[in-house]
C-alpha cells in the first residue's frame, strides 16, 4: 500500500527552478538583444551619415586653407614681378620682400623678345639659405628649368599657373606663376610645400592628397609614397566627372579594404583635394560601441542569471520544502508541517497543507473513532443476537419458524419465547425506529421476558393472563423514561387446550389462518387478525391497561407473527412490497412445513427487495399447530 | 420524505374547527396551534396525508389525549395508512371520535390497477366493501385488504 502511494510520486525531470531561470535567461536576453539590434542599426545609420559629413567638411576646409594660400602667395608673386622695374631701388625692394616671405625659395621675371617671342629670364632671386639647406648649389633652379621648362604658353594662356610637387626636383616645392599682359612678362615664384604638407599632415584621421584635372599628384601627406595604380585611376575617374565638384565615393582596394573618399575642388583652380579614410577606421567607433554593447549585454545576461537563481531559489525552495513535505505525508509522516514565511501563494498552499495535514490527522481520529464505534455496534450485534432463540423450534404440537434481519447492525425489533409448566408463551415486538436506541429498548423487552418467566413459575396463574404481563413489561419499559415506545404483543398458547390467550400493545395484528372446507380455495377470507385486544404502546403511560382475548385453535391452523418491516420495507423504486404481496405469498405457503413457510415468504419479499438495504428491521414468526 | 414538515391548515366556522393535514405525520409534526385553539369540535381532514410514522403516531397519540377529553373530533378522507393506524394503534383515536369518511383500497388483478375509493362510514354494511367496478375492464374490483380487519374500527351493527 505504502510503496504504491510513493510510486504514484513522478520524479521531477524539470525543475521549477531550471524553468524559471530559463524563462528569466530568455526573456532578458531577447529583449536585450531586440534593443541591441535596433538601437546599434539606428547608431550606425547615423554615425555613418556623420562619417560622410566629417569627410566632406575636411576636404572642403582643405581646399579652402589650399586656395586661400595659393591665392596669397600668387597676389605676392604677381605684386613681386609688378613692382620690379629695372631699377637698383626696386630691385632692391622686391629683394626684401622676397626675403620676407619665407615659404618663398626663388622668384624669376621671364620676358618675351622682339625677336622670337620666346621668353628669356629678365631676373632671378632665390633664397640661398634654403637651397643650400637642401645641399643645393645657388643657381639649382636656373639648371632645373632649363630641364623642367616653365610652360610659358599655358601661363599666357590661363594668366595665373599653379604647378604641384614634381619628383623630379631635389627640392619639393610649387611653382607659381602669372602674366602680365601689358608688360609681356611672366613672374615665376617657386614656394616651399611645407605649409600645406603641414596642414595636410595635420589630420590625423583622413589620408588627404590634391590631384590637378590632368591627374598629376599636386600634394601629399607622404610624398615619397607611390599612389597604387588602381587608385590613381579611381581619384582620376573622380575629377573627370565634371557634376561632382564635391561627394563621397566608396573605393575597394585590392586586399578587399573599403575606403571612403571625399573630394572637393579648390576654388579657382583645376585642383582636388581628396580625404580618404578606410570604412573600417571610420566605423571604429561605432564598432567598439557594438562591441563594447555586445560585452555589456552578457555582463546585464549573466546579472539576470545570477538573479533568476536567487530569485529562483527563493521560490523553489518553498516548493521544495513544501514537495519534501507532501513526500513525507505520502509516507505517512503526518507529524511534519512546513512552515514558510513568505506572503505569496506559496506561503498560503504551506497554510493550506498544514491545515489539510491536521484535517487529516483529525480526520483519521475521527475515523479511528468510527471503527472503534462499529467494532462496538459489532459487540452490541453479537450481544443483541443472543437475545432471540433458535429460528426453529418444536414444542409438542406446536411448530415455531422465525426469521429476523435488522435494518443496522442493531435492530429495534424483538421476538421470544417462554416454555412454562406446558405452555409457550411468545412475545414479540417492535421499538420506534430502529438503530442502537430501538435496540436497547429490546434489552428490556428481553430482559422482561427473563423476569416474567421467574414470575410465572411462582405463579402460574401469571400464564393466564398475557394482559397482566403486559402490564409488568409497560412498567419496566416506562421505568426506563425514554421518549421511544414499543408495540408488543403476546401469545400464551396451550396445545393441550388448544387454546390460545392473547394481549396487545397496539402490535401488527397476527393472522390466523383457519382452513375452510376441504377442497375449498384458500383465500383472505381464511386469515383472521388478532385484532379483540388493544392496548397503549409500551413506554406511553405506566397505567395503561390491557385486556385478555382467548381463541381456540386445531391442527392444521397457523398464526403468523410479524412486525410492520417486511410490508413496509422498498424496492430501489421506493414501492413497499405491501399488504397484498404479503398476504398472497402467506396463502401461497401456507400448506407448507413451517419452516418451509417462513423461507418462501421470506424469499418472495427478498426478491421484491432485491439489492435494495433494508429500511427497516424485519421479523416473521410462522406458527404451526399440528 | 420525512424532512417535509408536516402543513396543518385550520379554519374556524361557529363552533367547528376544520383541520387539513398536509404531508407527512412523523416526529417534526407540531399540533400545539390545534391545541391552542381549545374548540369544541374538530373535523379532522386526511385527505393530503401521505404518511405516518412511529414517531408521528406518538405525536398524534398525545394530540388526541390533550384535546379528545373536551371536545368532538371526526375525521374525514382518512387514507388508508390513517384507517391501518387506526385499526392497530391503540389510542388514535378516543372514544368521543367520530370516523365519518375514509378511502378504501381495491385492485383489479387483470389491469393491475390499484384505486382509493372515498366512502361514508354509514354506508358500510357488516363489514363489507362496497362492490366496485374496474375503470378500464369493468369487472368486480377486489378489496385490497382482510375486510374484517379494515372495517374493524367501524362498530358491528
Ligand atoms: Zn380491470
Amino acid at each position: 500500500m505504502e510503496n504504491n502511494t510513493i510510486a504514484k510520486i513522478r520524479k521531477v525531470r524539470i525543475p521549477i527552478k531550471l524553468k524559471l531561470i530559463a524563462v528569466v535567461i530568455l526573456l532578458v536576453a531577447s529583449s536585450l538583444s531586440y534593443y541591441a539590434y535596433f538601437a546599434l542599426k539606428l547608431f550606425r545609420e547615423d554615425k555613418s551619415a556623420y562619417i560622410y559629413e566629417t569627410g566632406l567638411n575636411t576636404s572642403e576646409a582643405i581646399a579652402k586653407q589650399v586656395a586661400s594660400f595659393l591665392d596669397h602667395a600668387l597676389q605676392i608673386t604677381d605684386y613681386l614681378g609688378r613692382i620690379y622695374a629695372n631699377t637698383p631701388e626696386q630691385e632692391k625692394m622686391a629683394k626684401s620682400i622676397f626675403e620676407a616671405n619665407k615659404n618663398f625659395i626663388e622668384f624669376s621675371i621671364y620676358k618675351r623678345t622682339e625677336v622670337d617671342g620666346e621668353f628669356k629670364l629678365i631676373f632671378a632671386v632665390s633664397d640661398e639659405i634654403s637651397l643650400s639647406g637642401q645641399g643645393l648649389p645657388v643657381d639649382y633652379f636656373i639648371k632645373y628649368s632649363q630641364i623642367n621648362p616653365i610652360p610659358f604658353l599655358m601661363i599666357e594662356k590661363k594668366r595665373r599657373y599653379v604647378e604641384g610637387y614634381n619628383p623630379a626636383s631635389q627640392f619639393p616645392h610649387l611653382v607659381l606663376a602669372t602674366f602680365d599682359a601689358e608688360k609681356n612678362e611672366i613672374y615665376v615664384a617657386r614656394v616651399k610645400m611645407d605649409d600645406l604638407a603641414d596642414l595636410i599632415a595635420n589630420n590625423k584621421i583622413y589620408e588627404i592628397l590634391i590631384i590637378d584635372k590632368s591627374g598629376r599628384l599636386f600634394l601629399k601627406k607622404n610624398l615619397s609614397a607611390e599612389i597604387p595604380q588602381a587608385k590613381a585611376l579611381f581619384y582620376n575617374s573622380l575629377v573627370d566627372s565634371v557634376d561632382r565638384k564635391d561627394g563621397v565615393s566608396n573605393y575597394v582596394d585590392e586586399n578587399g579594404t573599403t575606403f571612403l573618399v571625399a573630394h572637393n575642388q579648390i576654388s579657382g583652380e583645376d585642383l582636388f583635394v581628396f580625404a580618404e579614410i578606410s570604412k573600417d577606421r571610420a566605423f571604429l567607433a561605432a564598432t567598439t560601441l557594438m562591441n563594447k554593447s555586445l560585452y555589456f549585454g552578457i555582463f546585464l545576461i549573466s546579472i539576470a542569471i545570477i538573479i533568476g537563481i536567487i530569485f529562483s531559489r527563493t521560490i523553489t525552495s518553498s516548493i521544495e520544502k513544501l514537495f519534501s513535505a507532501t513526500s513525507t505525508l505520502a509516507q505517512s509522516d503526518f507529524k511534519n508541517r512546513v512552515e514558510l514565511h513568505s506572503h505569496d501563494e506559496i506561503g498560503a498552499l504551506s497554510d493550506s497543507f498544514n491545515y489539510m495535514a491536521d484535517e487529516i490527522v483529525r480526520y483519521m481520529g475521527q475515523m479511528g473513532e468510527k471503527i472503534r464505534l462499529e467494532n462496538e455496534l459489532k459487540v452490541a450485534k453479537l450481544v443483541q443476537e443472543s437475545f432471540f432463540p433458535a429460528n426453529n423450534l418444536k414444542f409438542g404440537k406446536l411448530e415455531i419458524a422465525a426469521f429476523y434481519e435488522p435494518a443496522t447492525e442493531c435492530g429495534g425489533d424483538w421476538w421470544g419465547h417462554l416454555q412454562i409448566n406446558g405452555k409457550t408463551v411468545l412475545m414479540i415486538a417492535d421499538a420506534t425506529g430502529h438503530g442502537v436506541p430501538a435496540a436497547l429498548l429490546t434489552a428490556t423487552a428481553n430482559c422482561s421476558a427473563s423476569n416474567l418467566e421467574i414470575m410465572a413459575q411462582s405463579d402460574p396463574s401469571l400464564l393466564n393472563s398475557p394482559a397482566k404481563m403486559m402490564r409488568i413489561v409497560n412498567k419496566a419499559v416506562c421505568d426506563i423514561g425514554s421518549q421511544i415506545l414499543m408495540t408488543f404483543f403476546i401469545a400464551v398458547i396451550d396445545t393441550k387446550k388448544n387454546e390460545l390467550i392473547y394481549a396487545n400493545a397496539s402490535h401488527n395484528h397476527p393472522l390466523h389462518f383457519i382452513p375452510g372446507q376441504s377442497g375449498e380455495e384458500i383465500s383472505k377470507q381464511n386469515l383472521h387478525p388478532l385484532m379483540d385486544s388493544n392496548g397503549p404502546r409500551l413506554g406511553e403511560r405506566k397505567d395503561a391497561s390491557y385486556n385478555d382475548c382467548t381463541i381456540s385453535f386445531c391442527s392444521g391452523e397457523s398464526i403468523v407473527f410479524f412486525t410492520d418491516g417486511i410490508v413496509e420495507c422498498t424496492n430501489k423504486e421506493e414501492k413497499p412490497w405491501g399488504n397484498r404481496n404479503f398476504l398472497k405469498s402467506i396463502i401461497n405457503n401456507i400448506n407448507l412445513e413451517s419452516d418451509k413457510f417462513r423461507d418462501n415468504v421470506v424469499g418472495d419479499a427478498k426478491d421484491f427487495f432485491a439489492a435494495h438495504p433494508l429500511d427497516d428491521d424485519i421479523t416473521l414468526i410462522v406458527t404451526k399447530f399440528t | 420524505m420525512s424532512s417535509e414538515k408536516l402543513v396543518i391548515n385550520t379554519q374556524v366556522v361557529g363552533n367547528v374547527c376544520k383541520v387539513d393535514f398536509i404531508g407527512n405525520i412523523n416526529e417534526d409534526a407540531d399540533f400545539e396551534k390545534i391545541i391552542a385553539l381549545k374548540m369544541p369540535e374538530y373535523h379532522f381532514n386526511f385527505d393530503q396525508v401521505a404518511m405516518i410514522n412511529s414517531c408521528g403516531i406518538r405525536e398524534w397519540i398525545s394530540l388526541i389525549t390533550k384535546i379528545g377529553t373536551q371536545a368532538t373530533i371526526k375525521y374525514f378522507n382518512c387514507r388508508q395508512i390513517v384507517v391501518e393506524q387506526i385499526n392497530v394503534v391503540h389510542g388514535f383515536i378516543t372514544d368521543k371520535s367520530q370516523i365519518q369518511t375514509f378511502y378504501t383500497p381495491y385492485y383489479c388483478d387483470k389491469c393491475n390497477l390499484e384505486k382509493q375509493v372515498l366512502v361514508e362510514v354509514k354506508s358500510i354494511n357488516n363489514r363489507k366493501a362496497p362492490a366496485i367496478k374496474c375503470d378500464k375492464c369493468s369487472s368486480k374490483m377486489e378489496f385490497d385488504a382482510i375486510e374484517e380487519h379494515y372495517f374493524s374500527f367501524i362498530p358491528k351493527k
